[in-house]
């Protein structure tokens, strides 16, 4: 399953009308994270790479997005260890999750 | 409670509100390091969840700073991380956390953890509440000490203490360890010491020291003797200090009329007298004072001769407890040996040197009390005649005359008047007790037989006595006329004067030459005073001469006195 809903419903249930500008937040946060990654992986840059990985990660966790948030992580590692070949390959996995969430998201809430 | 939420993700902070406000807490958040430090100050948070990876400044570097900031409050930290690694986690406890929390975040560890963290952090605040409110009382105390000590100085400084020839070694705290010295010049010239030491510490033991200024600075003013002062404050201090509680003491007085060294010492054991070679110990032979009764106690002095330069040592126990670093005190024989050492160097200054290099502490003078006082006998005549205070008293000519009449007699003793009245002019120098006796006696006779007419041979059986007192008070309620004049004269002489004593009464006298004879007749029989009634033989033996005009109405007594300072 690519996401948690249950942790989704249990927010929206908590945070009402802020709920809206949360998915919103990380639609479009998560757009330009994606975008920067891809930037930081075609340039092979090490420390941009791991920190955007960090926060998607961190953020993407939170909402029981657990799929995107487990590439990430792998992603995280990946960067660390300078194997940008597989952070490649995982950076087009995390593009293809991101992009099948929002769609998710989008008709969910 | 309120919590401050650090990160930089917005998702991020919008799930934790949310989970956080759902429980009750008040948010504030904050968007980085930097700009949580703000927050901090303005906002004064109970608890903080802090992110890590931050841009502008990271949760570390934020947490050091707040962590620095709250020295006397308790903020718990919990970093929120992603991070999993054993070096990242141990750096935030490095730095100052409290505690960590991974996530993504669990709504019931989240709350468990702040829980927990808020009770520590009453129990901290607790404590540093406790420690504000100790520091402030000690503040408190410090102050109020400060304020007695001044009161203190003033009450019990009046005398002259800053003389140049008092060295005086006193603890800044002396007042709390319950040393009294006090000095006062005599207005006779000459020189009263008091140097003392109350049972117990603190400011308890220190608020005796103000019945014994007044007493001693009061009685040393008017002129009277040591033996007067301790005797004085020996009955005061019985009175007035809870029983266990007294006073160490040793009163001297330097006589530079007659070079001599006049002491009384109550349980102070360092007492010297320091002359050029050779050292005298001022013993103690009394118990402190405020511990016997006034009828038990001894005001008996010790005299000894001084000559110019010799010094007075006076110590309390302080110097003689001190103790070295392996706890052995400094001795009553160190400090006597002390003394004897000869070499040219400043006594005083000799005597705290020795110390200093026993105790090898400088500290230790602190519970110290040491002074020295130099016999300068030019210099203490210099001092007296500067105390402006003081008056000189020489023997003088002076008369004066009293009148009292019937309505005043009933309700006044005239005798305390006359000391009093003596005492303005001659500065107590005439001894009190004996011409006291006198003058009661010629007093008595005056009334009892001269206005009440009452006749003395009725006191001769027990019931008689009775008789007498109860006959006497009721003639004297009613009395309704009649009056006594008293005529008190001074004429010098070389030690002292003689006093001329008239006592006149409008009553109708009495046939003197029987009295007289008979009053006589029965110290001779027997040696008893039979005839005590007139009290007549009594006042012969203080008086020079005892002589009654023909009526019996008026009687005239020469008294000697001799200047009790000489």
């Amino acid at each position: 399953m690519l996401i948690d809903l249950s942790t989704l419903n249990e927010l929206k249930e908590m945070m009402q009308d802020d709920f809206d500008q949360l998915i919103s937040i990380f639609i479009s946060d998560g757009q330009t994270q994606i975008e920067n990654l891809r930037l930081a992986v075609d340039a092979s840059d090490i420390k941009n790479t791991q920190r955007i990985a960090h926060a998607l990660k961190g953020s993407s966790a939170n909402l029981g997005i657990h799929v995107l948030s487990e590439s990430c992580r792998a992603l995280e590692y990946e960067a660390a260890e300078n194997s940008f070949q597989e952070a490649k390959e995982l950076l087009e996995q995390i593009i293809n999750y991101f992009e099948a969430v929002k769609k998710t998201l989008e008709e969910n809430y | 409670m309120k919590i401050l939420i650090v990160d930089d993700a917005v998702t991020n902070r919008l799930v934790l509100s949310a989970y956080l406000k759902k429980d009750g807490y008040t948010v504030v958040v904050a968007e980085n390091g930097l700009e949580a430090i703000d927050v901090f100050q303005a906002e004064d948070p109970d608890l903080i969840l802090m992110d890590i990876m931050m841009p502008v400044m990271d949760g570390y570097e934020a947490t050091k700073k707040i962590k620095s900031m709250t020295l006397d409050k308790f903020t718990p930290i919990i970093f929120l991380t992603a991070m999993t690694d054993e070096k990242s986690l141990s750096q935030c406890v490095e730095v100052g956390g409290d505690d960590f929390l991974t996530k993504p975040y669990n709504r019931t560890i989240l709350k468990a953890k702040i829980d927990a963290l808020e009770r520590v952090s009453q129990l901290y605040n607790t404590v540093y509440q406790q420690k504000r409110e100790l520091i402030a009382h000690r503040e408190q105390e410090a102050k109020e000490h400060e304020v007695a000590r001044k009161v203190f100085d003033s009450i019990l400084n009046p005398g002259c203490l800053s003389a140049d020839n008092i060295q005086l070694h006193l603890s800044p705290m002396s007042l709390f360890n319950g040393d009294v010295v006090l000095a006062a010049v005599k207005p006779t010239g000459g020189l009263h010491i008091l140097f003392g030491d109350f049972t117990g510490h603190g400011l308890a033991a220190s608020l005796g020291a103000l019945p014994v200024s007044d007493v001693f600075y009061s009685m040393t003013a008017k002129g009277y003797s040591i033996s007067d002062v301790v005797r004085e404050i020996n009955r005061k201090l019985k009175r007035q200090l809870p029983t266990g509680m007294f006073l160490a003491a040793c009163l001297v007085e330097i006589d530079t009329n007659n070079m001599i060294l006049k002491y009384w010492n109550g349980a102070i054991p360092g007492a010297f007298l320091h002359k050029m070679h050779s050292v005298i110990e001022l013993k103690s032979k009394n118990l402190p004072l405020g511990i016997l009764a006034d009828s038990s106690f001894s005001d008996k002095v010790d005299i000894t001769e001084i000559h110019d330069k010799d010094k007075i040592v006076l110590t309390t126990d302080g110097i003689l407890e001190a103790e070295n670093s392996s706890g052995k005190m400094f001795g009553l024989d160190r400090f006597k040996k002390c003394l004897t050492e000869e070499g040219g160097f400043d006594l005083f200054q000799h005597i705290l040197d020795t110390l200093d290099a026993y105790t090898q502490e400088q500290k230790q003078t602190d519970d110290v009390t040491l002074g020295v006082i130099n016999c300068d006998i030019n210099y203490i005549n210099q001092i007296a005649s500067q105390k402006g205070a003081y008056k000189k008293f020489v023997p003088s000519h002076w008369k004066f005359d009293l009148h009292f009449f019937y309505d005043s007699i009933k309700s006044l003793d005239p005798v305390p008047l006359i000391n009093q009245i003596m005492g303005e002019i001659q500065g107590h120098q005439i001894q009190q007790d004996k011409l006291s006796i006198v003058l009661t006696e010629l007093f008595c006779n005056s009334l009892d037989h001269g206005l009440l007419g009452l006749d003395s041979n009725i006191k001769s059986t027990p019931e008689g006595f009775m008789q007498f007192y109860t006959e006497r008070e009721s003639r004297l309620n009613e009395l309704e006329s009649g009056s006594i004049c008293i005529s008190v004269s001074n004429v010098p002489n070389e030690t002292g004067g003689e006093l001329t004593i008239v006592f006149e009464d409008s009553g109708k006298g009495f046939d003197v030459n029987k009295i007289l004879q008979s009053d006589n007749l029965s110290i001779a029989e027997d040696g008893a005073i039979k005839f005590s009634g007139r009290g007549l033989s009594l006042i012969k033996n203080y008086c020079h001469s005892v002589t009654y005009n023909d009526s019996g109405n008026r009687v005239e007594c020469v008294y000697s006195w001799s200047n009790i300072d000489t």
